[in-house]
This record gives C-alpha cells, structure tokens and sequence, in this order.
C-alpha cells in the first residue's frame, strides 16, 4: 500500500473508532457515556496519530487533540479547575513550546521511513496493555452507582496549597524547582559568540 | 505558630535555596569577572547548611510531610561532604572558570535542595519533586560545556531517559495512590480497609499483582537515579560526556541521593515495625526482586567494564557495578542490610570522589581520559598514582581499606538473610573487576612513560586527593566512627 | 459522571502504552520528548480516577487532583529543560535525530 492509501486507512479507522466509542458510551451510560466516548477518542486518537503521522508538525499538532481530550474528561469527572490549567498549560504553553522547537530545527528525513515498529516494540505495548487490563480488572475498584462525584473547587486546592497541614511545602519546593528550570534552560538555550568556543580542548586543570 | 516551628524544622533546605540565590546574585554583581568569590560563596553556603543541620537533634515532622531525622540528616551531611567537593574540582579546573559559573554553582545547590527533600519525606508527592529538581539541574549540567558537541549530546541522552523513567515512576505513583487512596507511604503501609479499602494490605488481600505492577513502575525511577541495569543506559554516556566535575556529582551525589529515597520508600513502606503483616511479607518478595537486580546489575556493570579505554567509561561502569553491591544491602530488607549499604555508601564516598578527582587531574595532565595515556605517569607523578592505587584496591574491595569492610559488611548481610547465592554472584564479580582495576594500576606503574615532561601541581587538589586516600585505607583499619555514625543514623526504621 | 472507573483506567493504560511506544519508536528527540507527556496524561487519569474512587461525601480526596497539578508542572519544566537541550545540540550537530548521537563511546 502506498502512504496515501495508508493514510486513509488509518484516518478512516480512528473515525470508525470513535463513532464506535460514543454509540456505545450513548448505549451503556447514556449522554454521559457518550461524552466519555467522545473524549476518550479524541485523547487516543491524538496519541495514536502522534506516534504514527511522520511528519513532526502534525504529531506536534495532533497532541493538541489529546491534551483538549484530557481537558475535556478532567471536566465529565468534575475537576474544572484542573481542566483549566490543562488547557493553559499543555495546549497554551507546551506545545507552543514544541512547536518553536520543531520549527527550528528541520525536517528529518529518517523520520519518513517509520516501520521502525519491531515486533519488539509491539510486544513491549501489547504486555504493557494487558497490565493496564490487569490492574483494572483485578482491583476491587469501587462501582459506578457507589461513586461520589470527586469535585475540586479552586477555592480547596488553594486552601490545600497554603495550609500548614497542606501542601505549602510541596507547592513552594515546586517554586524553587521552576526557578531551578528557569535559570537552567535560559542558560542552556541562550547563544553568546563565547559558548560556541570548545573549552575542553585546552587541557583544563 | 506552625508555620514558625515547621520553618525551623527546615532550616537546612532554606539556608541552602538562600546560598543558592546569593551564589546567582554575586555572580551578577560581579559580573562574571571573578569566579573564585562565586565559589566561596557556594562553599560558605554548604558549610552553613551543615551548621544547621547539626543544630538539628530531635526527631519531627514539619508541614506533615518533611521527616526531619538521623537517617535524612546522614545523606544530607553526605551530599554536602560531596557538594565541596566538586565545588573544589570546579574551582581548580581552569576550564570551568571561563563562563557561566554563577549558573554552575546555582544548579549545584539546587540540586542539593532537591535531594534534600527527596531523601527526608515519606509523602510521593514531595518525593517526586524533590527527583525533578535534582534531574532537571543534573540534565542542564551535564549539558553545561555548550561548545561541546559530546557535552550536548551527553546531556540529551540524559534528559530523554530521564523523563521515561520520570514518566514511569509518576504513572507507578498513580496506581499506587488508585490502589490506596493516599500518597503517604507511612499511610498506606499502615491503614487497613474499614469502609472504603485504603492500605495496601486490603489491596494485597485481594490480588498482588496490582500492587507488584505499581511498585515495581515506582522502583525503575529509583533504578535510573541510581544506574542499576536495566535503567543504566544513560551511565557511560552521561559520565563520559558531562564536565568531570558533574560526573562527579553524578556518581556520588545523586546516586547517593537515590539509595536514600529507595531505603526510605522500602523501608517505610514494608520494613518498620508497625507495618500491617501481610504487607510486610509482601516486602520480601519485593526484596527477592531487588536481589535479582542486583546480581544483573553487578553483573553488566562489571563485564562491561572490562573492556573500556576510556577512565571516565570505565568508572562509569564501575559506579554500575557498585550500585548492584549496594543494592544488595537493600535486598535484605532489614536493619542489618540497610546499615551496610549506608556504610558502603560512606566508603564508595572517599573512594569514588578520589578516583575521580584523581581523573580530573590526570585529564589535565593529558588532556584526554585514555588509559594508553596514563602510561609511565606513577613515575612522573608518584604521590597522586600511589593515592590511584588506594582507591582502586578500595573499589576492588581489598583489605586494609573500607571498601573492603563495606564489602564485608553487605556479604555477611546477605548471607544471613538467606541470599548465600547473592553474596557468590557478588564475590565472583569482585574477581572480574580486579582484572580492569589493575588495567590501570599497570598503565600507571608498570608501563614506560612515552615523553619526560614533567606535570604541574596544584598543591591544594593534591593535597585533598592525598587526604582521601588516607583516609580510605584509615577508616578502613579503624572502622568505629563511621560504624557509630552509620548505627546511629538508622532510625528510619524505629 | 456515570462511567465505570474501570474504563477510564483502561483509557489511562492504553494512553500510556502509547506513550510508551512512541518514546521507542520515534527517532526525533523532540517526539520522543512528547511521548513522555503522553505518559505523563495517562497518570492524570489516573490519580483522577483514583481521587474519584476514594472520595467520600463527607471527605473529598484531594491529594490525587492537588498531585495531578504538580504532574502537569513537572512535565512543563521537563518540556522546557528539554527542548533547551535539543536546541543546543542542534546547534552544534545540525540534527535531532537520536540515530545521529554518536560522539559518545569507545
């Protein structure tokens, strides 16, 4: 098959995929489950299509679906605020991030021969699949009908940042840990005339 | 109030993120001009930290989730013991004075607060974001020489192995917390299901699997940090592209900081006393896959090893095949395992420092880390080769030194708790590594040198490498300090 | 919400699986970074779902959401770190592709 017929292939496949997910989520859980299988598609399918596309910008692209479809089941299980920094965050400042980095850099020519997939790496997906089934199945997780909603407002999550029985530690390590990131990649990623001097040719000591 | 006393508890960790700001800000002011005041500021700052963290002797829990103890305050003094270390190496190093080197110093203390906060928690959260802090400064300095393309390149394989393990351990940490409802290991060691089922131990009851899958994800994080197989890609790589000073932090700092978290994780989590039964018996189990690693681990390290040329390759190896030993210690799963591997660490502390510091020097001498090039240096440069040989008949594990009371120590540990075959596995590799260990004693004295020039000296490096060998073979003859030391940092698990 | 937290598991496994698989399959640095956060979404899901299980009326459990915030900060400085490196490999090399990291070694 050549790349366009595989294309199609796959698109039509995901489409498939997800028609599928939603008119069952509409039949086992009604609007709900459809909204979990509109969701979920769009998260996987996102995943799917980044691993799979060649070329760069649209794997980049694609991630955009998966981070909104997280978003969106961050919403379906109550967390709006969590929704939002998601958004914010991953579609806003990550992948803005990424898509200066793939921008300037070129496109890579390997990347356009993709069967790197080895029977390895299939093996290696499908066992972790079969744990992830494993974990679910086996745990006595509680029932749908026993479930609370899990809500957080914005006004706990930041009552739990600054109490002193909270989280204020962790939220002020994670200060010092960006501050840490900050200085790291703006030294790392800056270019002066200077830093492109080999120093470790000169003998050091 | 409590934030008052909670502040005093962590005394430590501030005093060390406010050197670390300063460090940047004299670096400002001055413009970059005079590096030396960068680094005494830097070594002002550890030594003020470890004034602070001596101040410290009753045991509390600050903010609920920082465990302020013996056994955290040992990998702290340990790492700030470290800490000058490198910052001497990168003082000496005239290549590390050029540019950049308010950032070098800031990182480096950066890092320290991270491993501070990830050896003295018992909450997952905290835990993992202590790791990042170290990771994300130890991935930008390893990439820290720029202009140098292996620098770069060791940097990169660094970050990328990085972030899987990041993303493994964070995913483990997940279902961990799906599985018992909470994040403290104290907490899940502990409840037992009334109600809904929070603690491990209803989990247990009603499938292992889970639990092993979830724990197991947690540990390949632990095993990147402290390079055991199979997450010790990154190692050769990483040791021998980044500036030898980070190697050096690499190998001794982060490792160390990485066994800390690890015995903690374990030994909260399965080991102390008020753990319910049934978790600890799955402990053991948990122990028996350690020891399997750790017989891997010895194992690669060590016959990878054998046929390196470059040093810094080669004690990359040899740092793998320390982890497996040290490791061995941890599989024990008790007191007597865990207090061997803190010796161990205290010994792999003076050697492996020596020995790279030792490899600093000798790359200023040749310029390169080749073992050809050492050839006919114990001659030309006696007092720092007899030192050499100190810490290689350490690392091999040979009397009189500590490496060999160490080795001592985790063999005896592993044969009393049932792992005769370990201690086997373990002895076998001490045998292979004498082979590469005396490659380079013999590279150093039994070869001819290949030109007469005489290196220079300085006399503060040589005499610091001098006083680590003494006190190798020192505290490997009178072994009760650091033996009173180790036993009386081993609260974690009272 | 209505859905069994067994599917949102499944989804959180399938997620990272992918993840998984694009980190070894991918050859350019950058993608490979952009699986880990693959990785790190899936364990989103997870502490969510976990968050959802334990929560009671009357006790909301909040550290798997608060710890899903500081995941997704982990994996922005990781990004951030990252893509520095990348950049100044590039510099040097002209290239991102992992096939083409070979200065290193014997």
């Amino acid at each position: 098959m050549d790349l366009r017929k595989q294309q199609i292939a796959f698109y039509t496949a995901l489409l498939f995929g997800a028609l599928a997910a939603m008119g069952w989520g509409l039949k086992t859980a009604g609007i709900q489950g459809a909204m979990f299988g509109f969701f979920a598609s769009f998260t996987l399918g996102g995943g799917l299509m980044c691993i799979w596309e060649r070329s760069v910008v649209r794997s980049a692209f694609s991630l955009m679906a998966t981070f909104c479809g997280v978003a969106g089941l961050f919403i379906l299980l109550g967390h709006d605020f969590l929704a939002m920094a998601q958004i914010l965050i991953y579609v806003g400042g990550i992948l803005v991030l990424i898509l200066f980095g793939v921008m300037l850099t070129p496109p890579d020519l390997n990347e356009r021969q993709l069967p790197r997939v080895g029977l390895g790496v299939v093996a290696v997906v499908g066992a972790l699949a079969f744990v992830g089934a494993k974990v679910a199945a086996v745990v006595n997780w509680a029932q749908a009908e026993t479930l609370p909603p899990a809500e957080t407002k914005a006004e706990q999550i930041g009552a739990a940042f600054l109490r002193a029985d909270g989280y204020v530690i962790a939220f002020e390590l994670a200060a010092v840990l960006l501050t840490v990131a900050l200085v790291a990649a703006v030294y790392i990623a800056r270019r002066k005339p200077s830093d492109l001097i080999d120093l470790t040719e000169e003998g050091g000591y | 109030m409590e934030y008052w006393d909670g502040m005093k508890a962590i005394a430590p960790e501030l005093w060390l993120t406010g050197f670390a700001l300063l460090a940047l800000l004299v670096d400002l002011l001055t413009k970059g001009r005079n590096s030396r005041t960068v680094g005494y500021v830097t070594l002002a700052g550890l030594g003020v930290t470890a004034l602070a963290l001596m101040g410290q002797s009753e045991r509390v829990t600050a903010f609920g989730m920082v465990e302020v103890d013996a056994f955290g305050r040992f990998f702290k003094l340990f790492t700030l013991a470290a800490l000058a270390v490198v910052c001497v190496f990168v003082m000496s190093d005239r290549r590390e004075r050029q540019h950049g080197i308010g950032e070098y110093y800031f990182l480096l203390l950066g890092a320290a607060v991270g491993i501070f906060f990830m050896v003295s928690t018992n909450n997952l959260l905290l835990l993992v974001l202590g790791l990042e802090l170290l990771s994300l400064a130890s991935y930008s300095l390893a990439g820290f020489h720029k202009g140098n393309k292996a620098s770069a390149e060791a940097a990169l394989k660094y970050v990328i192995f990085g972030g899987l393990s990041a993303g493994v351990m964070i995913f483990g940490i997940s279902l961990l917390y799906g599985l018992t409802g909470t994040i403290d290991l104290a907490e899940m060691a502990t409840l037992g299901g009334e109600g809904l089922p929070r603690g491990l131990v209803s989990q247990l009851a009603a499938s292992p699997i889970p639990v092993g899958i979830a724990v197991t994800m947690v540990l390949a994080g632990f095993a990147y940090k402290i390079s055991a197989v199979p997450f010790h890609f990154w190692t050769p790589d990483v040791y021998q592209g980044a500036p030898t000073p980070v190697t050096t932090f690499l190998a001794v700092a982060s490792k160390a900081a990485g066994f800390g978290a690890l015995l903690r994780f374990l030994g909260v989590m399965f080991v102390r006393g008020d753990v319910q039964g049934l978790v600890a018996d799955y402990g053991g189990q948990v122990g028996l896959l350690i020891a399997v690693l750790a017989a891997i681990t010895m194992t690669v390290g060590n016959v990878s090893a054998l046929g390196q040329s470059s040093l810094k390759r080669l004690l990359a190896f040899s740092s793998v095949a320390h982890a497996g030993y040290l490791l061995m210690g941890v599989a024990t799963m008790n007191n007597e395992g865990f207090s061997a591997a803190l010796y161990y660490m205290a010994a792999y502390y003076f050697m492996n420092l020596g020995a790279f510091g030792v490899v600093l020097y000798f790359e200023g001498v040749n310029g390169n880390d080749h073992i050809d090039s050492l050839k006919g240096l114990g001659r030309k440069a006696p007092l720092v080769s007899i030192v050499m040989v100190a810490f290689l008949v350490s690392l091999t594990g040979l009397p009189p030194t500590m490496g060999y009371y160490g080795k001592f120590l985790l063999f005896t540990a592993a044969i009393d708790n049932g792992m005769t075959w370990l201690a086997v596995i373990a002895g076998l590799n001490s045998a292979i590594s004498l082979f590469y260990y005396f490659r380079i004693a013999k590279a150093l004295f039994l070869e001819e040198p290949s030109d007469e020039s005489v290196p220079r000296t300085q006399p503060i490096f040589t005499g610091m490498l001098t006083a680590f060998g003494v006190c190798t073979v020192l505290f490997g003859l009178y072994v009760s300090p650091i033996m009173q030391w180790v036993v009386s940092s081993m609260d974690l698990l009272g | 919400m209505t859905v069994p937290n067994e599917h949102l598991l499944f989804l959180a496994a399938i997620l990272f699986a992918i993840g998984v698989c694009g980190f070894f399959v991918r050859r350019n640095s950058i993608m490979v970074l952009l699986s880990v956060e693959l990785m790190l979404n899936a364990a989103n899901l997870t502490f969510l779902a976990g968050s959802r299980m334990h929560s009671t009326a009357a006790r909301p459990e909040l550290s798997g959401p608060i710890f899903a915030i500081f995941v997704i900060l982990v994996a922005a400085v990781e990004a951030g770190v990252g893509l520095a490196l990348v950049i100044a490999l590039f510099r040097r090399k002209q290239t991102v592709s992992l096939d083409q990291l070979n200065e290193l070694g014997d």
